[in-house]
This record gives structure tokens, sequence and C-alpha cells, in this order.
């Protein structure tokens, strides 16, 4: 009798345990191998190419640097230009770390919004999931991409996150607010598994 | 009959008298325990004046609060918290800082008056470059093309994927330079995760009864209605509010417990010298007279009366009592009373003279809490001889049996002069390592527990001392900027301001920008950056907010410099409404810098507010004025004694006080006591009450034993009564007990030993 009611439970609970699973119905395995074949990387570095569009400029503002991804400290974008700051996007939040010492940090209202870049940049599915449907598709080429939308009931400013790559590689990335705002972030390939120096920890992350 | 019952009727019409004047006055209303009222409210200096309205008015006003709960309910319970406040009579506002509302109110404020606050400032900067740079080209052709590559390089930096919908208004980045520049001033501190920051304004002086328990109920409200959405919140406030209730609390306790001590000390002493210990009750009476007196004749005087007074008054039962020891031992068998108070008139008169002047004295200083101290001790010395004379007029027979404890002079006179030299030399030697140090904190009950806590809160709110505060004034607005730019410009390098001024534009910028040559310049470059930043690839048609705004700025007259102010400021949000403080002497900025530096002497107008700093100084300015009124009661003392005895004998009558005051002095200071206003206020009662010693010795009766019994007791019981202020944990008190213990003391061995060669040898 409690082997038959065990079994039976085992059978009810199956269909949860395959539903406890982000974007269950959207990704098949295949997917998901990739998706964890991205992700594995403990630390990354690549050259990008980001253009800017704005409403302001007819054409984009192209910028350039390097990005670099440790999985336990967030994500660190590099920029070419003198001045800039770096940008560091982790667990805490925004960080634009200046030249001179200063750090400014993101307000606290745009918290969520930084939080959801970050589950994109860390391929955090069940946080992206309750914010974003998600298209993924493969184009006959190799390249795939992975399209989030915003869900209807949602009030995020990224109408659209987008990761594109090829076979196991992400090569780009876009960030859509309006069809005039959005940002597009093209990858250089990527040094896998780089050991950063402790400089670079202390410069690039906290 | 009559006759007989006279003092007695006195004494109860006095009583009743003094009873029913204190029953019918109103204690909230006549007696304070604020600290500032310790000062003199028509403070010469207008900037120590400008420094205690501070203290007392709108920034004292402020209570922090920071609330502890787990991350899913804080926010609703932080929320609820600052509603409840706000809902209470007791509050005026109360701001969770974590929403931030202040800020965007803040922002939309400044955004709507751009050009009349942050124009003028981007312009004389950009004309200084231009001046600079030596450039030929027409200002506003140049500053069109300075203006197009720097909203270009804002566009290529990552801090513009947040200001994209401001650049559409803001091209000329106004308000972004001025977030950069004032980013100290409206940061939010961060608070640590899990925490919550509220910042809350009282309506009413936290230092007047109504902004003390109305706070504290409306905080454990607000806390309730947290508590209510998250059952485990930790709560932790701080505000003058509190300190000011402990204080309080602790001072009438302490007032209560030291003239109680004060008190048994003296009947205890009492009790070591005399047999019939029943009839020592007889010596209360006069005492509660002195007191009742002495309490009524100050409120008489004072509207308004510190209590620390009475505190430091504890010490008039030592005073009070003495008069009934010299009158009472002083009993011969056979001998009516009035006989004997004919014997005693003139020692009792000179003594008890002598100490009312002295106290009087304190009169004319400029601290109300001395002032109050003379008229409240001069008034219990003479309401208790009074009270003394008449209540044992009563007891003519009264005998309380003195032990006589006969004490050899162990001085021998030809060591009297060596042994003064010596004592003169350690006082010499001591008083040359006599260090001052005046603190208003040292009249305040230590609350080291709340210190703590006040930290602990004011650092999550990011308050740390590692900086200054100060306070630049003007008559005007302009004024008061002009000021303030020439303290930033003087400022040494790396010291970073953080002030409501730098929101607002330099007077001479502002006249310049609103002057029709300006207008005429703004109007061109206006033009010309629209054709410059289209070539540049903009967008016109998106910067239409931009245009359309400056256009009518250009169109309307410019509003005057102060009215600008005005209206800016009277409409500031939040904290910032703090940061400028209006009376009718002017107007002040305050500012903090990030690390604290002397205000150089060019730097006209400004005072610095660290800490307690300010008033301390003011202190000692008190003090100073305390040491000039010393001085001239001891030359009283020594003109009035060689009047009374001849200068030879005069002058050895003033020594005795003299010496014992300086060697007290001495050995306090080699002991390494830190002096302030207190101890010389001690000093001078100690010299007068050592006085008095000196004029009983040298009265016709003092080689009678009773007499020299009456002059031990009274000394004793007086540096008892005195010791008794050296439990007080309020520093000021115990420098007031110390100093005068010590001074009697001594000049009880001097009187002993009779190292002043005062004794008249029968």
């Amino acid at each position: 009798m409690i082997l038959r009611l065990l079994i039976l439970s085992l059978f009810i609970s199956l269909p949860r345990l395959a539903a406890a699973e982000p974007y269950a119905t959207e990704l098949n395995d295949a997917w998901r191998a990739r998706i964890t074949a991205l992700a594995a990387p403990k630390t990354l570095s690549a050259p990008f190419t980001e253009s800017r569009f704005t409403p302001l400029k007819k054409k984009p503002v192209v910028v350039e640097g390097v990005v670099r991804i440790a999985r336990d400290r967030g994500l660190s974008l590099a920029y070419s230009q003198t001045r800039a700051p770096v940008v560091i996007l982790d667990e805490r939040g925004l960080l634009l770390r200046h030249a001179d010492g200063r750090e400014q940090s993101a307000p606290p209202q745009a918290e969520s919004d930084l939080r959801l870049l970050h589950a994109l940049f860390a391929f955090d599915l069940v946080a992206l999931e309750k914010v974003y449907a998600l298209t993924a598709s493969d184009a006959p080429d190799g390249t795939w991409t992975l399209a989030f939308s915003r869900r209807p009931d949602t009030d995020t400013p990224y109408r659209e996150l987008t990761l594109s790559g090829e076979a196991s590689r992400l090569t780009g990335i876009g960030l859509l607010k309006t069809d005039k705002q959005k940002i597009e972030i093209r990858l250089e390939p990527p040094q896998i598994n780089p050991v950063f120096t402790p400089e670079e920890i202390a410069r690039y992350f906290r | 009959m009559f006759r007989s019952k006279l003092p007695l009727l006195i004494l109860i019409a006095f009583t009743v008298l003094c009873g029913g004047w204190l029953l019918s006055i109103d204690p909230h209303e006549r007696f304070t325990t604020d600290v500032t009222e310790l000062l003199p409210v028509g403070e010469r200096d207008p900037e120590a004046r400008l420094a205690l309205s501070l203290v007392k008015e709108r920034q004292a006003r402020v209570v922090l609060v920071v609330l502890k709960a787990p991350a899913a309910r804080l926010t609703a319970a932080a929320e609820a918290y600052a509603a409840s406040l706000r809902s209470s009579s007791a509050f005026v506002s109360a701001e969770p800082l974590a929403d931030q509302s202040w800020q965007h109110a803040l922002g939309r404020q400044l955004h709507a008056r751009r050009f009349e606050l942050l124009l003028p400032t981007w312009l004389a900067e950009q004309r200084r470059v231009y001046v600079a740079e030596k450039s030929t080209a027409p200002f506003p052709g140049w500053l069109a093309t300075r203006a197009t590559a720097a909203l270009d390089a804002h566009l290529a930096s990552p801090e513009s994927a947040a200001t994209a919908d401001l650049l559409r208004s803001d091209p000329l980045l106004l308000l972004l330079s001025l977030a950069e520049k004032a980013s100290s001033l409206t940061a939010s501190p961060a608070a640590a995760s899990g925490q919550a920051l509220i910042w809350a304004e009282t309506r009413a002086s936290p230092l007047s009864e109504d902004g003390q328990e109305p706070v504290f109920a409306a905080l454990a409200a607000a806390e309730s209605a947290a508590r209510a959405l998250a059952p485990d919140i930790a709560v932790r406030s701080t505000g003058v509010a509190r300190f000011a209730a402990a204080a309080k609390a602790s001072t009438k306790a302490e007032i209560g417990k030291l003239n109680l001590f004060a008190l048994a000390a003296v009947l205890f002493v009492s009790a070591l010298f005399i047999r019939r210990l029943h009839g020592l009750l007889n010596l209360i009476p006069p005492i509660l007279v002195s007191m009742l007196g002495a309490v009524a004749v100050t409120t008489l005087v004072f509207p308004r009366v510190h209590v620390l007074v009475f505190a430091l008054g504890s010490l008039l039962s030592g005073v009070a009592v003495d008069y009934g020891f010299q009158l009472v031992l002083a009993r011969r068998d056979n001998e009516s009373y009035s006989a004997r108070l004919r014997r005693l008139a003139i020692p009792l008169l000179g003594g008890a003279g002598t100490t009312v002047a002295g106290f009087l004295v304190l009169t004319l200083s400029e601290l109300p809490l001395v002032r109050q101290l003379g008229v409240y001790v001069a008034a219990g010395i003479v309401t208790g001889l009074g009270a003394t004379l008449l209540y044992f007029a009563l007891l003519p027979r009264l005998d309380l049996a003195p032990r006589n404890l006969p004490v050899r002079n162990f001085v021998p006179s030809r060591w009297r002069l060596p042994v003064i030299g010596v004592l003169l030399l350690v006082s010499a030697i001591g008083i040359t390592r006599v260090h001052w140090n005046d603190d208003l904190r040292t009249l305040e009950y230590p609350s080291p527990d709340l210190r703590t806590e006040d930290a602990a809160v004011r650092a999550t709110f990011g308050e740390t001392d590692a900086g200054s505060t100060f306070l630049t004034r003007g008559a005007s607005f302009a004024e008061a900027r002009t000021r303030w730019q020439a303290l930033v410009n003087k400022a040494p390098a790396g010291v970073r301001f953080a002030g409501i001024a730098a929101l607002f534009p330099d007077p001479a910028d502002y006249a310049a920008a609103t002057s029709p040559e300006g207008r005429k310049e703004l109007s061109l470059f206006v033009s010309t950056f629209g054709v410059i930043s289209e070539d540049a690839g903009f967008d016109k048609k998106e910067l239409f907010p931009f245009f359309r705004d400056f256009s009518a700025y250009l169109f309307n007259p410019p509003p005057d410099y102060e009215v600008l102010m005005r209206e800016t400021l009277d409409a500031l949000p939040g904290p910032l409404g703090l940061l400028v403080h209006t009376d009718e002497d002017g107007v002040g900025f305050l500012s903090t810098t990030n690390q604290a530096f002397t205000i150089p002497p060019e730097a006209e107008g400004t005072l610095s507010l660290s800490g307690i700093e300010g008033l301390n100084t003011l202190f000692a300015r008190y003090r100073a004025a305390a040491a000039r009124l010393s001085l001239f009661s001891c030359l009283a003392l020594v003109v009035v004694s060689c009047c009374l005895h001849g200068p030879r004998i005069g002058l050895r009558t003033a020594s005795l006080p003299l010496l014992a005051a300086a060697l007290s002095f001495g050995l306090l200071a080699l002991s390494g006591q830190v002096f302030g206003l207190f101890h010389l206020l001690g000093a001078l009662l100690g010299v007068c009450l050592a006085d008095d010693y000196a004029h009983f010795a040298h009265s016709d009766d003092a080689s009678g034993p009773e007499a020299r019994t009456a002059i031990r007791l009274s000394g004793l019981s007086t540096a008892a009564s005195f010791s008794i202020l050296m439990l007080s944990a309020i520093p000021a008190v115990f420098a007031l007990g110390a100093t005068v213990t010590l001074i009697v003391v001594l000049a009880l061995v001097f009187v002993e030993t009779d190292l002043f060669s005062l004794r008249v040898h029968a």
C-alpha cells in the first residue's frame, strides 16, 4: 500500500518538476545544453563594439572597449575613451568607477532593472522568465538568437533584450527601449577563463 | 504672649507667602532644563547668537530613524512608519530616504528654473575657457561649437544611457554638471541591506515639553504601525529630544539626591560634635525655610530659572546650617537670647555679609546661570540667617551639649612664615600648570549609551566627524553667496564642499548672464547652436523642448536675484531646507566639507559650527569675564577685611581664604584636573566661605571652646555638603564641589593651626 502511494506521488510530482525549469516550453534540451555551455566559463574577456542609438542623433554613437566577466563577481565594461568610467554590474547593482577614483552608484529605483540586466549576462533564466517572454531561434547559417520580449503587465524600461551567437559563442547583445533608443553590442572572440590579476580585479570589479 | 509668638508668626507668614507664590507659578513655564538657556539671550556677538539659534531651531528638530527588517517587508514597514509620524501632530514631516521623492522634487524644481539658476554659472565657466584659449572666433559661435562637442562626448559616455530623456530639454548638460558638483548634497546615504532610513522633523523644539513626550509617543505609535507589517522589525532613532529628556530626568533625580545626601552629611558631621542628637532636628526648619526663600526669590527675580541652579544650590544647606551652630553653640548659662544675639551680631553679620556680597557679585555676570546662582544663594543666606535668628528665639534654652575636642596648634610660631612660603610655592608651581578647557557639555548629564547609539545612527546616515560644518552669513542672499564663493576659492586643495549655495549662481555671474549684452550673446548662441548641432548629426526636432524653453527664458524679463533665491529656497524639499538659515540679521548658508580646515582670515562672514566648538569659545569668553569678577571680589574682600580689622590683621584675615584658594587650584592642577568656568566659580564661593571662618577665628569670642567647636562644625558641615556635589555625574557640579571642598578644608586647617596668627588670646 505504502509502495503504491509512493509510486503514485512520484507520478504526480513529475510534471511539477518539469515545470520548475525556466522557459520549459520555449527551450529544448539542445538549447539548455547551449546555455549551460555559455554560462560555463568562470571568467571571460572579450573586446566589444557598442552602438548607441539615440533619438537625438541620426546615426548611432559607436564606442569600443573590453568586457570582463567573472561569474562570482559580475560584469565589467572598460571603454577605450580616456575619461570614460569603468561600468561594473554585479549583484549589488550598477557602479561607475571614474579615473579619479570617484564612484557613482545607480539610484535605488533602477535596481530592479539592473538586476534583470545582470540576470541576462549571468544567464539567470529564472529571474528573466518573470518579466520577459522568450523566443529562441536557430538560423541555417549556424547562428542563433535568444529574444526576450517584455511581458505586457510589466514596467521594465527595456522592451526587448537579445542575445545572439554562433555555436557556443556569444557574439551580440541587444538592449532595446524604443525603436530609436537602443544599444547593440558586438563581441569579438573571447578569451575563455583568463586569470584576472589582483590589480585587474581591483580595477574592474568590486 | 504675642511678643513671644511673634518670631513663629513671622516664620509661618514667610513660609505661607513663599509656598503660595511657588504653588501659583507654572513649573513648566518657569523652570527649564534647556542647556542653551544657560547662555545669554541677548548675546552681543551676532555670529554666536546665530550659532545659538541654530542649536535651538530647526536643525535641532531633526529625528533620524533606522529600521531593520527582512527585505521583503522593509519598504512597506518604512512607509507605514513615516506615514504614522506624518499623521502625528508632533511631526512636521517624515521622509523615508530610500524613496528619494524629495530628490525628484528637487530635480523637477531645478529643471523648471534651470536657465535662471544654472545657466549663469555655466556661461561664466565657458567664458573663462574662451578667454584662456584666446580664441579669435566670436563667443556665441565658439560656445555653440563647444556645447555641441560636449553633448557628443556625453553621448559617447556610459552615463548617457540614463540621461537620454533629459538631454532633449537640457543639451547644455546644465543639470548633469550640477549633479556632479552637488552629488554629496543630494546623495542619500546607502543603507545597508535590510535597513531603511527615515528623516523626520518635529514640530516643537526638542528642548520644550511639546518637543519631547508627544514626540516619543508618536515614535512609539509609528513603531507599532511598522511592527504590524514586520513583526521582527528593529528600530533605532536619535535626536536632540532624547538627550534633552534624559538630561532632564537625570538632573531632576540628581537634585533630589544631592540635596538629601547633603542634608544627611551635615547631620552626620554635626553628630560627631554634638551629644544631644535629637536637638539637631532643630537645625532642619531654618535650612528648609532658607531653601524655600531662595527658590521663591530666584523665581521672583528671573522669569525662567535653570534647574541646574538648584543642583548647585544644594550647597545652601551647608552654609545655612552654620548660623544655627554659631548661635546655639555659643549659648552661655544665665545669658538672655537677646544678649547672646548682641554678642554674636558682628561675626554673624560679618560672615554672612561677606558671603552674600561675594555671591551678589555673581549677579554682574553675563551668564544667566551664574546670575541665578548668585541670587539663589544670596537670598538663601539672608533668609537662612533670618530664619535661624527667629527660630532659635523660640528655643532660647536649647543646648546641644557640644563635645569640645582640643586641637593643639602644631605649627609653632617661628615656622609659620616658612610654612606659608612653602604653601605659596606649591600653589605657584601648581597654578603654572593650570589648563583651561571650557566645554558646554560639562553642564550636561552624561549619557554614554545615548551617545553611542546617536553616533551609530548618524554613521548609518553618512554623518561623520571627519569634516567641518560652516555657516556663511550675509545681509542678503547675494552677499552670503559671494562670501561662500570666496570661502570655496580659499579652501585648501582637496577640500570638497557640500552646500545649498552650490545650487545657485554667483551674483556676478547672474548679473552678467541677465545683462542686455549677455542676453544678446545668448540669443546669438542659441540660433548658432541649432545650426552647428544639426551639422554634427543631431536631430533638431528632438531638441524642440530645449529651444522652446530657451526662447521663453530669453523673452521674459529675468527675476531679481534676491526674489529668485527666496522663491527657490522656500520650495526646497526634504532635508535641504535645513541648509539655509534666514533671520532678521540676514541669510546664512550651511555647508560641510569632506575634511576639516581652519577658515582663512580673508573668508569674511563664515563661522565654523563644527561640533559644539563655537559655543565653547563663547563659554571660554564667559569664563574670562567670571575671572575678572572673581578678582574684583577678592579685592573687595581684602578692602573690607582691612577696614574691619586694620591693615595688619585685615591682610592676614584676607590672606587665609586667598591662600586656601590658591593652594586648592595648585593641588587640583598638579593632580591633573582640567579647569573650567565652574572651578573658578567654586573658588569664588570657597573664598567667601573661608573668609567667614577667618572672621570668626579673629572675633573676641573665638578663644572660647564653644566658639572653636562652632567654627569646626561650620567648616566641616560646609565641606561635607560641598563634597556631596562630587558625587554628581555632571562635570560642572563635580568641579564646583571639588574646588569648594578643598578650599574649605584647607581654610579650616589654617584656622585650627592658627597659621595666620588670627586668634585673640585671652
